[in-house]
């Protein structure tokens, strides 16, 4: 039995633009074991959905990779070809999407819409559609049966969010990847949704990767943490040991920056001076150093190496001193 | 009491049924009440907080005081001028002193319009004193801290925080009294929230603006609003100043928003809360909003549109069993 | 040293993301003149005007009105280069005085009928609903008729000149343009920017001609060139029944017609004509492609 759904080594992916190579992702290694739920921090630029566009390979423009490995239950799905790349779609893989609004096909009610999805299943119709029901009502949509033939523009965005998982559970994939699924959603909404998907990797032992650039969000649902910055992961771990303690500067000043974290009401917020940057060629510095606070002379001059620390991973100088 | 803006019981509702291809106007014999009986003050520079759930009235609110939905009843009055009823001319001139920042900043933006053209845009609308707009419009980039090379920007190369400055800019330009501040951090990452939150804090203490801050993230709202306004379902739940709201609130729906508020400590898991705001108020109120979701609800709510009770100075909950009231 | 190159020593923080994007810029204008489709579309499209002007300069070798029965039906050769037709004038003299015909009847037809649907087409989407109703009522029954019925009835009324073609033109294609952009109108009259717009102050009149006609204009555009070369096949078509110019005008359509009837005494008649024909759809059809790809990836790419 394999340990990790999910093995990505050494990922690296440009995309050329008129004239430059812009490094999207660069040597990006995580791995998503057996029923756990593991979380990547990231804001934007820092490259989460090239990274889950090449997991499922969807089509990306320009885009050329450069090395690494993406093992899906043990295959290497960066040499399959489309055909054997779409029987792992939808059968072990299965992606939950940002906007609820627009994941849903607009002019098919939804009921036909769960129905296609288990094409694959040798079942009858009527089984599909008693599957449809049950899943349904199992991720909380009251009066399934009646609401089996509305439109996705009669739901609101937290109900078609749980139709999308509804979709992911009559999939029954192996792991399971949501894309800042409560994003869109309001903070009361979003609470049940990521009870919905704890429910689910609990009753269907599918791992889940879930992205998100709220800490609270990945705190709540996720066994260990991965964080991203400008293409690069700067710190990977347990959850209570990354937002408990944090090594990397770029993850104590995330956690600084959450306003619910902030105890005494402060008419004056912290940020992150700066904006995140594109790396068009090979640096020879850290890719944090140009907002990095604790930065020192050598994070100019030295692209820092990966270190393991008590069952964590930083990629920060600053550690190696200690 | 002379508020800057002053509104007093407005109702907005949006007819439902389908309209036919004809040339006659139809009637709609069912409604979507999507504000009722609402009432509000904001003072000038003040920033009040407009709290709710998608669905819950709030953009609709923002909307009708700019005169974008119109109102089925009430009144809003901007320094004692009332708006409801306005001819499109005479509201033009009352815009002057109202503006908007919309939620999608990339999106408010004119596509093939330059930030530069964008930002001067409203002097020419109102044709105000012909001042040398490329100046004003260098004047009003640098007030949100964006460089003088942003003017020849579209809105499509700019990203989301550089996005909503232009936004700000532009409602900035005719030196309004109030800013209607509709999500003003939504989609912004964590990490550069704070610099638009502090934008909007230096504006309020340099120039007066009093601001509406809309939205459902109580973290930031916290933190930026004095006063904050409860919504649900399009009536006024709860209205009174922050940390008295957020340290005893007095409307059990407020208690439930607490509870979901993310924790300072990220490791402490929320309680999930069953609620269902899924049924929109067809037709005028007859009961408490929040009676299906409430857990103290009774017959009473369920009877009678509650009356406003005060739990403090400044602070009222429209609550037949307002928390912290003693049981008589 | 960061990857970019510092300009005038502005705050670079905020200065990074704009150079990115006019580098792209000039990387995007250096593409688009290296495609061969805009380069084709140029030289046909040079040649029909230089026709044109030719023509309005009157530097053709043989007057195209003058006869010479006796010398009717000649193959091309070095003093007739397309040789002559039914009645001895030279076809090539004829052809390059047709391109006026053509041009004229393109450019002032599919334009009017263009500037008409902006027009209309913009009140009966911004406008209310009522009118909108009223619009399409008297659009869609125009519709209704062939356009060959419409144009023997115009042809009727105004008798057969150039000017009836062009108001057959317009007459047919009309509803198509106020359709496409009423649909455009509607479409953008609740995205955000033109409430933004609104919430500013500003009046219809102002939110049309800035923000909604700017920004619907390119698919206009590239539907309009992609009519010309129907219209110009048109006016050739109307011509060959009799419906529209009449001999002894030179156009394209009359010299068709001349070849069509006498294609057992010489097929180069019918050559002749086909060639500009060709050539005029050609270079039109690649000018709407090339404008598709110019005007609409600003919106799109980042």
């Amino acid at each position: 039995m394999l340990a990790n759904n999910l093995d990505i080594e050494g990922l690296s992916i440009s995309f050329s633009n008129e004239g430059e190579e812009l490094m999207a992702l660069r040597q990006v290694s995580l791995s998503v074991p057996r029923h756990s739920i593991v979380g990547i921090v990231g804001e934007s630029g820092c490259g989460k959905s090239t990274l889950i566009s090449s997991i499922f390979r969807l089509p990306m423009e320009n885009a050329i990779i450069k090395c690494g490995r993406i093992h899906v239950n043990g295959t290497d799905v960066l040499t399959l070809d489309e055909e054997e790349m779409n029987r792992l779609r939808g059968k072990e893989i299965a992606m939950i999407f940002q906007d609820p609004f627009t994941a849903l096909n607009p002019v098919l009610t939804i009921g036909s819409q769960l129905i296609d999805i288990q094409y694959r299943q040798a079942i009858s119709r009527k089984e599909k559609k008693q599957n449809v029901i049950a899943a349904l009502q199992q991720v909380g949509i009251d009066r399934a049966s009646d609401r089996f033939n509305q439109y996705p523009h009669q739901f609101s965005g937290g109900m078609l969010q749980r139709i999308c998982i509804a979709m992911a559970l009559l999939v029954k994939p192996t792991l399971l990847v949501a894309d800042e699924p409560t994003t869109a959603l309001d903070a009361t909404t979003e609470l049940q949704i990521l009870a919905l998907i704890r429910e689910f990797h609990r009753s269907t032992g599918a791992s889940v990767l879930l992205v998100s650039h709220h800490l609270s969000v990945i705190a709540e649902l996720c066994d260990r943490v991965v964080v991203m910055y400008a293409g690069e992961i700067v710190e990977e771990g347990l959850s209570q040991d990354v937002f408990g303690a944090p090594l990397h500067p770029y993850t104590n000043l995330l956690m600084q920056c959450d306003p619910a974290r902030i105890k005494e009401k402060a008419r004056h917020l912290p940020s992150i001076p700066g904006t995140v940057s594109r790396v068009v060629k090979t640096s020879t510095e850290c890719i944090f150093v140009h907002r990095c606070p604790q930065a020192v002379s050598r994070c100019s001059e030295l692209v820092p190496e990966t270190y393991s620390v008590e069952g964590r991973t930083v990629k920060c100088h600053l550690i190696s001193n200690e | 009491m002379n508020s800057l803006l002053s509104i007093s019981a407005l109702s907005v509702r949006f007819p439902l049924g389908r309209s036919s291809y004809s040339l006659l106007p139809w009637q709609a014999d069912r409604y979507l009440y999507a504000l009722s009986n609402l009432s509000l003050d904001i003072d000038a520079g003040e920033t009040v907080g407009l709290i709710g759930q998608s669905g819950s009235g709030k953009s609709t609110l923002g909307r009708t005081i700019m005169g974008l939905e119109s109102a089925y009843s009430g009144s809003v009055k901007l320094q004692g001028l009332e708006l409801m009823g306005l001819s499109e001319k005479n509201y033009r001139s009352v815009r002057r002193k109202l503006a908007m920042i919309f939620q999608d900043p990339v999106a408010s933006l004119s596509p093939r319009k330059t930030v530069g053209q964008l930002v001067a845009e409203p002097f020419c609308i109102h044709k105000s004193e012909y001042k040398n707009l490329q100046q004003e419009a260098v004047r009003l980039l640098k007030l949100v801290g964006l460089d003088e090379n942003f003017l020849s920007a579209y809105p499509h190369q700019l990203s989301g925080g550089q996005a909503r400055r232009v936004g700000i800019a532009r409602a900035l330009a005719l030196d309004p009294a109030i800013i209607i501040a509709d999500e003003p951090t939504a989609g912004l990452d964590v990490s550069v929230q704070g610099e638009i939150i502090n934008l909007m804090n230096r504006l309020q203490e340099e120039l007066n603006i009093a601001y509406l801050f809309i939205t459902h993230n109580l973290s930031v709202a916290r933190h930026v609003c004095d006063r904050l306004a409860i919504l649900y379902a399009g009536s006024l739940v709860e209205l009174g100043p922050t940390d008295k709201v957020l340290r005893a609130p007095a409307h059990p729906y407020t208690e439930l928003l607490l509870r979901s508020m993310p924790h300072a400590d990220p490791m402490e898991k929320r309680e999930d809360m069953h609620l269902n705001q899924e049924e929109m108020s067809y037709g005028e109120p007859h009961a408490c909003v929040f009676y299906q979701s409430c857990t103290y609800s009774s017959n009473l709510c369920r009877d009678e549109i509650p009356a406003y009770w005060a739990a403090g100075p400044g602070h009222a909950s429209k609550c037949h069993f307002p928390l912290g009231q003693s049981v008589e | 040293m960061p990857h970019w190159i510092h300009a005038s020593g502005t705050n670079c923080k905020l200065v990074k993301p704009l150079i990115a994007h006019q580098i792209n810029a000039r990387h995007r204008q250096r593409a688009r003149l290296a495609d061969p489709v805009v380069w084709l579309s140029i030289f046909l499209l040079g040649v029909l005007a230089l026709c044109a002007l030719i023509a309005l300069l009157g530097l053709v070798p043989h007057d195209p009105y003058e006869l010479n029965v006796s010398n009717r039906f000649q193959p091309p050769s070095w003093e007739h280069w397309l040789g002559t037709d039914n009645l001895g004038r030279d076809t090539f003299s004829r052809i390059v005085y047709g391109s006026r015909v053509a041009l004229y009847i393109s450019l002032v037809g599919v334009g009017s009928a263009m500037c008409l649907g902006l027009l209309i087409g913009t009140i009966a989407g911004y406008g209310p609903r009522w009118l909108d109703n009223a619009i399409l009522f008297v659009l869609d029954s125009a519709r209704t008729f062939p356009t060959i019925l419409l144009a023997m009835i115009i042809v009727t009324i105004s008798g057969p000149s150039i000017n009836t073609i062009v108001a057959i033109v317009i007459v047919s294609t009309l509803s198509g343009y106020v359709r496409l952009v009423r649909t455009q109108t509607l479409s953008l009259k609740n995205r955000v920017f033109i409430q933004a717009e609104r919430s500013l102050g500003a009046g219809p009149i102002r939110i049309v001609s800035q923000h909604v006609i700017p920004n619907i204009l390119s698919p206009l555009l590239i539907i309009a060139c992609m009519d010309i070369p129907t219209v110009i096949t048109l006016e050739a078509g109307l011509s060959f029944l009799g419906l529209g110019i009449r001999p002894p005008t030179a156009s394209w359509g009359t010299t068709l017609q001349d070849g069509y009837a006498f294609i057992r005494n010489t097929p180069w008649l019918l050559v002749a004509a086909s060639l500009p024909l060709i050539s005029a759809t050609l270079g039109f059809t690649f000018l709407g492609e090339a404008l598709r790809d110019w005007l609409d990836p600003n919106l799109v790419n980042k």
